[in-house]
């Protein structure tokens, strides 16, 4: 069941993709036969974004339920600042996964973009390489806290520690795994991952007379 | 010694086009690995434990409130009441430009939404009513300055949250420097318009100016529910975040029908657009911690009280070096690598951490604005396809008002601090 609607989803947001002009990895590769990798990260991606939106629902909501508990009802509750927060910290380390594969992480392009085709390629690997190693370092290095932390209960839903620092160690492992599959994709096509930019979309719509 | 190595590798990863976070992440985890009292474990507390705030919360709530309101085509309410108030002026659509960036930025919190939405329809609209190419480009990235400084504010979030100051009291530092570059802005538009006095009527016709108001009404209600919920202790600002992006909610379903699936893609621009800041609140949650650890404040209040002991020349050096760090950086991570450093040398020299701030805040967007990495030059180009070089152009006269503001921010404090001392009384 569940799979059948990440399907949906997936073809769906396969079909946005295609319509706009937003870039994603099949759109760079362009006279290139799509990669079997292709198709596999966007699958990933979809969950990840799915999952993602989940857990600002679980904050948007316990937040407002905060809100009503607190006037409306006259009972505070106890464990809703708890949940949302563990949601954020879900939410951050999994969206940062996404935004790793679609290259949306904030960067500094100032020495780049004055490089050739070639430069920014080998940067841009280089990037990869990087961005893998530091989070398996951290995933590694941070494991046997993860662990330790294991048994301590949070303060007040009593769940153990290692469900918040899990979420790192599942991020920082995702993030790992896009960056290495955009360097592999890189590798097989030689054409680089195309950074998501539609700023045109981001914009407030607004309306002139018509026959502007 | 192990300081300057961090920071200038951290440098070095930030050219080779290392995302923001990763370069903060990388030093600060070989110097946690080389280091024999911590470990990495740390380095992972640190770093998860900066994402688990009750404050930042509010950073995805603002942001789902401002794509919603984008969904829910509440901006555009608001933008139809404006034309129809100022089309009987001289130079109206420079005043819409300016007060439609003033009242978007109370739903949002930054600037990208306000330039890529009135640079697309303000922009050709002026131009071909005869105002100059370039001052319509300027003016339009020059307003959107207001929405990353009046509340609600994602840099005044996350600069609260980094600092340890409160983020009501922040928001409402903001609110009188963000009027003060609105009225400044006001004051150009005027001086264009008695040189080229255009105010050919936009045919809004469908509407009479108290229906467009009543209209617009509930939507000027937002920045009520935050100010008003925060100031009168109803909310933190955390709920106040959520109880404003849940009016937005419901009106954009009562407006628009808003449906399921713009509702998905309200979630998924959210996510995605906190997802690139919150990754680096986190690295910057261990960067501050290992600069700490490695006196690096203390290095840096000692040189700066070494060069000079004057509060002023103090805050001028501060305006130099952030705006250069602009230039460089996007705000919000610019905000994140210079408050672990900055802020205990300003409080050394008498400071307030409000007031500091606002100046950073407003000397990190000024940024936005200028080549090379300036985000609001290219989404202008790409909206109206002007060249990124005309876009330039257009912004160099703005950058007078836009540095009479900071400098009338810096010097005054009590622009930044008379309305959160009300609030604290």
């Amino acid at each position: 069941m569940i799979t059948d609607n990440e399907t949906v989803t997936l073809k769906s947001e396969k079909n946005e993709s295609s319509n706009d002009s937003g870039p994603t990895e099949i759109d760079g590769s362009g006279n290139t036969p799509a990669l079997p990798l292709a198709n596999f990260v966007r699958w990933v991606v979809g969950l990840e974004k799915m999952i993602a939106g989940l857990f600002l629902l679980i904050i948007f909501s316990t937040m407002a339920a905060q809100v009503l508990a607190r006037y409306v009802f006259g009972a505070p509750f106890q464990w809703s600042e708890e949940v949302a927060r563990l949601a954020l910290i879900w939410m951050t380390f999994i969206s940062a996964a996404f935004v790793m594969a679609e290259r949306r992480h904030i960067m500094v392009d100032m020495i780049s973009s004055r490089l050739g085709d070639k430069g920014k390629l080998f940067i841009e690997c280089l990037s990869y390489v990087v961005v893998t190693a530091t989070c398996l370092l951290l995933l590694i290095g941070g494991a046997n806290f993860v662990w330790y932390v294991g048994k301590v209960g949070s303060a007040a839903l009593g769940v153990p520690k290692s469900l918040w620092y899990g979420a790192g160690m599942v991020g920082l492992f995702l993030i790992a795994a896009h960056s290495l599959l955009n360097l592999l994709q890189v590798l097989i096509t030689g054409k680089p991952i195309p950074v998501e930019t539609n700023t045109s979309e981001e914009g407030f719509q607004l309306e002139l007379e018509a026959s502007e | 010694m192990i300081l300057g190595i961090l920071i200038i590798t951290m440098l070095a990863l930030l050219f080779l086009r290392v995302p923001v976070a990763i370069s903060m992440l990388l030093p600060c985890l070989l110097y946690a690995a080389w280091s024999p009292d911590i470990t990495l474990g740390v380095a992972l507390q640190q770093t998860v434990g900066s994402v688990d705030s009750f404050p930042l919360l509010a950073v995805p709530l603002f942001i789902m409130t401002g794509y919603l309101s984008n969904a829910g085509g509440l901006a555009d309410r608001l933008f139809r009441m404006l034309l129809l108030f100022f089309r009987k002026i001289p130079g109206s659509l420079g005043y819409v430009n300016v007060f439609s960036s003033l009242m978007f930025s109370w739903m949002s919190g930054a600037a990208i939404a306000d330039a890529a939405g009135l640079g697309s329809v303000l922009v050709p609209a002026m131009k071909k009513r005869g105002y100059d190419e370039k001052f319509a480009l300027g003016l339009t990235g020059a307003s959107s300055l207001i929405g990353p400084i009046m509340p609600p504010s994602i840099p005044a979030s996350v600069y609260a949250v980094s600092a340890g100051v409160s983020v009501g009291a922040l928001f409402f530092a903001g609110v009188l420097p963000a009027l003060v570059l609105t009225s400044i802005l006001c004051i150009f538009v005027y001086r264009d318009a008695r040189k080229n006095p255009i105010c050919e009527e936009v045919s809004v016709t469908e509407f009479s100016v108290s229906e467009a108001i009543t209209s617009a009404f509930p939507v000027l209600l937002t920045p009520v529910i935050i100010l008003g919920g925060i100031l009168l202790g109803i909310f933190t600002p955390t709920e106040a975040a959520a109880a404003a992006a849940m009016w937005v909610l419901i009106l954009s379903i009562f407006y628009e029908s808003l449906s399921f699936k713009a509702f998905r893609e309200v979630l998924i621009k959210t996510t995605t657009t906190t997802g690139s800041i919150m990754l680096i609140v986190a690295a910057a949650g261990l960067f501050g911690w290992v600069i700490a650890r490695e006196q690096g404040p203390q290095a840096v209040t000692e040189a700066m009280l070494q060069f000079t002991d004057n509060p002023i020349v103090f805050l001028l050096l501060i305006n130099v070096i952030l705006l250069v760090t602009g230039m460089i950086l996007e705000p919000v991570a610019g905000l994140l690598i210079t408050v672990p450093v900055l802020l205990p040398a300003a409080i050394e020299f008498g400071i307030d951490p409000l007031h500091l701030g606002i100046v950073m805040i407003l000397n990190l967007v000024l940024g936005l604005l200028t080549p090379p990495v300036g985000l609001v030059l290219y989404v202008l180009s790409s909206v109206t396809g002007s060249s990124v070089q005309t876009v330039t152009r257009g912004m160099v006269p703005f950058l007078i008002p836009l540095l009479i503001t900071l400098l009338a921010v810096t010097f005054i404090p009590a622009f930044s601090l008379w309305l959160p001392s009300l609030l604290e009384r």
